[in-house]
Order: C-alpha cells, then structure tokens, then sequence
C-alpha cells in the first residue's frame, strides 16, 4: 500500500519535470535566441543595421579577402595580396633552389649560382618596378586632400535628430556644422553621406 | 506497479520526442538525403550559353529591383531595397544610377580615370582616382571605398567565371514563367550559397531573376534580384560615364574609418 503511494508520487514528480522541460524547450524556440521586439529597443524605433553579409548581393564571400579570385586585378588590396603571395612564393622557390644546390654540389656548382644570382637579380628588379608601381599608385590615392581619417559618423537622420540648433558656416569651400561645441561637415561612408565629426574650421 | 512503469516510460518517450529528436534535426542544415552533388549537362549549357551571351556584351544597359535581409541585433530579419540601373562600356566605364526605398538616390560613375559618388538630392559629390577595368573599379569600391555594388557579378568581365566559382551541384528545377517570359529555372550550390537563377528562353538568354542564400550566415538571409529589363544597345552619351558638378555642389570627401597610411620608402 505504502509502496504504491511511493510510486504514485514518483511518478508524479518525473511528470511535473518532463512537462517543465517540454514548456522550456517551447519557449526556446520560439524564442530564436534573441529578443522578439524589434528594432533592437532603441529610441526613436529606427536604429535598424542596414547592412549584413546579403547586402552585397554576389555569389562570392562577403569577407572573402582581397586576391583570392583568379584573373589579373589590379586593385590596390588585391595588389597588396598578390604581392605578399609572391614574396612567399619567392621565398618558398629560394628554399627549393637552396636544397636542390645542396643534393647537386658537385655537378656545375658554379653554373647554377650564377643562375641563382641571375634569376635573384632578375626578380629584384622586378619586384622594385611593381613595388615602385604600386607605391605611387598609394600614394596619389593616400594624398589626395579629399581623403582622411574620422572617428565619429552620423547618419543623416541621427544627425537632424541632435538636439541643438545647427550653425552653417562655408569656409574653403566646405560647409561645416556646428552644434553645441562640436563641428561636423559631410563625407560619405559606406556609399552613405554622413555626418563627421571634425575640428572647427579656420577662424572659427 | 506495472501500470506506473509504462505511464514513466511513456512520458520518457514522449519527453525524447518532443526535446532531443527535434533539436538534432535543426542542427543538421542539410538533411544528406537532399544533397545534390551534380551539375547536371543540361544546367551547365543553359549557363554556358547566358554567361557567355553576357560576356560578349560591349555594352548594356539593365534595370532591376533588389532586395536583401539583415538579421537585426534583436533576432529579427527586415528587408532594405533598392532600384538599380546600371549601365555597361566594357572594358572600362560603367554608370550606377540607385534609388534605395528609404529615399536616399545617388549614382557611382567610372570612365577608366576616376571614380566619382554623387547625390544630387544633398549635392554633394566625392571622387578618387583608379585606372583600371570594370573588375578592378568595382574591387575597388568594394575593398577601399566600402561601397559594393550590388548584383556586380553580372557587370564583370566574366561572369561564368565568378557565378561559377567553387560550384558544387547544378540542378534544373523547371521551366517558369516570369512577368509573361519563358524561364529555365535553375538551382545551384557551393559552399558558401545556395544561389537560384531563371534565365529567359531565346536569342536573349538573359537572367530575370536570381535568389542568393547565404547559408552559412546567421538567420540565413537571402538576396533577390528582379532583372526587369535589359538593353544591349543602350543610348551613351558623353554625359553618361562622367559627372558634371553643379555650382552648388560640394565636394565632400570619403571617410574612411582605420586607414593605413604607408609612409615614405615602406615597402608595400
């Protein structure tokens, strides 16, 4: 009798902690492992990320880095990868021609470093036209005034929703905003203009 | 005594059902069962004949409709979209002409010197200097500007080669019909995306639209192209591949956020 009474309760326990785990594991997934509100619960309701790994709309990885394509580019990034792939590649064929002259010393011993010297020549210079290539490219894009570090964007919309009134001043052909203490003038990032913040121009 | 035993295993079972099997049929994003390692003859023709018909193109010029998915912080999937026009002169201009749905318009042009960004509802425009073919401008936007353009692989030198890339299965799924033109629907698969295109039956075997997966991301968001309408013998003007600044416009620069700058005599 008092066995059966044992049994019940136990089976009424293991009941309650199955149930408990079935509720569980359907809130879980309903869940989907975020927040169910959107908008990320920020002021104003619009702060959505407008960019992610589809926005790209290709077939490639979005963080496919730069050179891993076939073809001959000659973008900048690319040309950097490239350039770092073939100085391993050089340093790998270095390697090989050492260990190869290492196992054939005695045949034409002096043929091949004459070879070796040549080929390391032929490739120093190489390398010196394309890094020399290259570094002017840069340096033409790395000059141009109309390029330069920011550490604080705003978007149009977070920009006009500053609270303070905005002064426009132009100097030098730029237009620069202020608001409170802090100046901003625009550039564009991400294909976006934006609103940067920036030290106050001349005179100002 | 027997009867509880049952109830207890029965609960058990009910229990595995309904917690474990599921679960470790979520974890499994591709049911091997479903798995398609072949690219289908037929597939590879219909693919070969578009990509090469496209990449003998001189010019062209093609209007689409996009949309893609962006998983927010809040777990929540919206979409963001945009009109695109986009116009072709091999080897080294192009025109992109955008109209995003949150208002914001603008265009990127390329004449083989520079590569300028404008907007004309802010008047504003920036530029940088590139010499180089389409391929390299567009790697250019892309990877130094952070400005990729949409839908580029069509634009490329040599799109089979890229659409292709890494390609691990090909299947035809049906002929379809899309805004009244005769499609062969094709599905295809790397390890990256599941990525579907219909491209029109014809003299003109050109895509309508295309569907990426990016099955690997998180949420799996997708992007989706609606080509409304192609032209291979667009009208190009002088105007076309260049920009005009206004006396109201201003130049603005690119901000670009940690750029490495390479001093004098550094090696690259």
């Amino acid at each position: 009798m008092m066995n059966r009474k044992w049994q019940l309760v136990i089976a009424g326990c293991a009941c309650l902690v199955a149930l408990l785990f079935i509720v569980a594991e359907v809130e879980a997934r309903r869940g989907g492992g975020g927040g169910g509100r959107g908008g990320g619960g920020r002021g104003g309701g619009k702060s959505f990320s407008r960019s992610g790994p589809a926005s790209g709309g290709s077939v490639r990885s979005h963080q496919a880095p730069s050179g891993q394509r076939g073809g001959n580019r000659s973008s900048l990034s690319n040309n950097r990868a490239s350039m770092q792939n073939n100085r391993s590649d050089r340093q790998g064929d270095m390697q090989n021609n050492r260990s190869d002259r290492r196992g054939d010393m005695q045949d034409n011993r002096s043929d091949r470093l004459d070879d070796v010297q040549d080929a390391r020549k032929e490739r120093r210079e190489d390398w010196q036209d394309y890094a020399d290539d290259v570094r002017d490219d840069r340096r033409d894009w790395y000059d141009d005034r109309h390029r330069y570090r920011v550490g604080v964007s705003l978007t149009y919309v977070t920009f006009r929703s500053l609270s303070c009134t905005t002064t426009t001043v132009h100097v030098n052909g730029v237009t620069y905003y202020r608001c409170d203490n802090d100046w901003y003038s625009r550039a564009y990032s991400g294909g976006n203009v934006t609103y940067v913040v920036v030290k106050a121009p001349a005179g100002y | 005594m027997s009867a509880v035993s049952r109830s207890c295993f029965l609960l058990l079972v009910m229990f595995l059902v309904l917690t474990g099997v599921p679960r470790a049929n979520a974890a499994d994003p591709a049911p091997t069962g479903q798995k398609a390692e072949v690219i289908e003859e037929e597939v590879l023709e219909i693919f070969t004949r578009f990509t090469d018909y496209l990449a003998k193109l001189k010019e062209f010029r093609v209007t689409a409709e996009f949309g893609f998915d962006v998983l927010q912080e809040s777990g929540q999937m919206i979409e963001f979209g945009s009109h695109q026009n986009v116009t072709i002169q091999r080897p080294n201009h192009f025109r992109v002409d955008f109209a995003r749905r949150d208002g914001v318009n603008g265009s990127v042009v390329y004449d083989g010197k520079e590569v300028v960004l404008f907007n004309p509802d802010e008047a504003v425009y920036a530029k940088a200097p590139f010499k180089g073919e389409i391929d390299d401008a567009l790697d250019f936007l892309s990877e130094e500007l952070h400005r990729p353009i949409p839908l580029r692989d069509f634009f490329e030198s040599n799109p089979g080669d890229v659409l292709t890339d890494k390609i691990e299965s090909g299947i035809y799924v049906e002929e379809s019909t899309l805004a009244g033109v005769l499609c062969d629907h094709l599905a295809m698969r790397n390890d990256r995306v599941d990525f579907q295109i219909w491209i029109a039956q014809g003299d003109e075997p050109l895509p309508r639209r295309i569907i990426i997966t990016y099955k690997n991301e998180e949420g799996q968001p997708q992007f989706w192209g609606q080509f409304m309408k192609w032209e291979t013998s667009p009208k190009i003007n002088d105007g076309t591949f260049t920009y005009t600044p206004s006396e109201k416009s201003e130049r603005i620069p690119f901000a670009v956020v940690d750029v490495e700058m390479p001093s004098k005599g550094d090696q690259p």
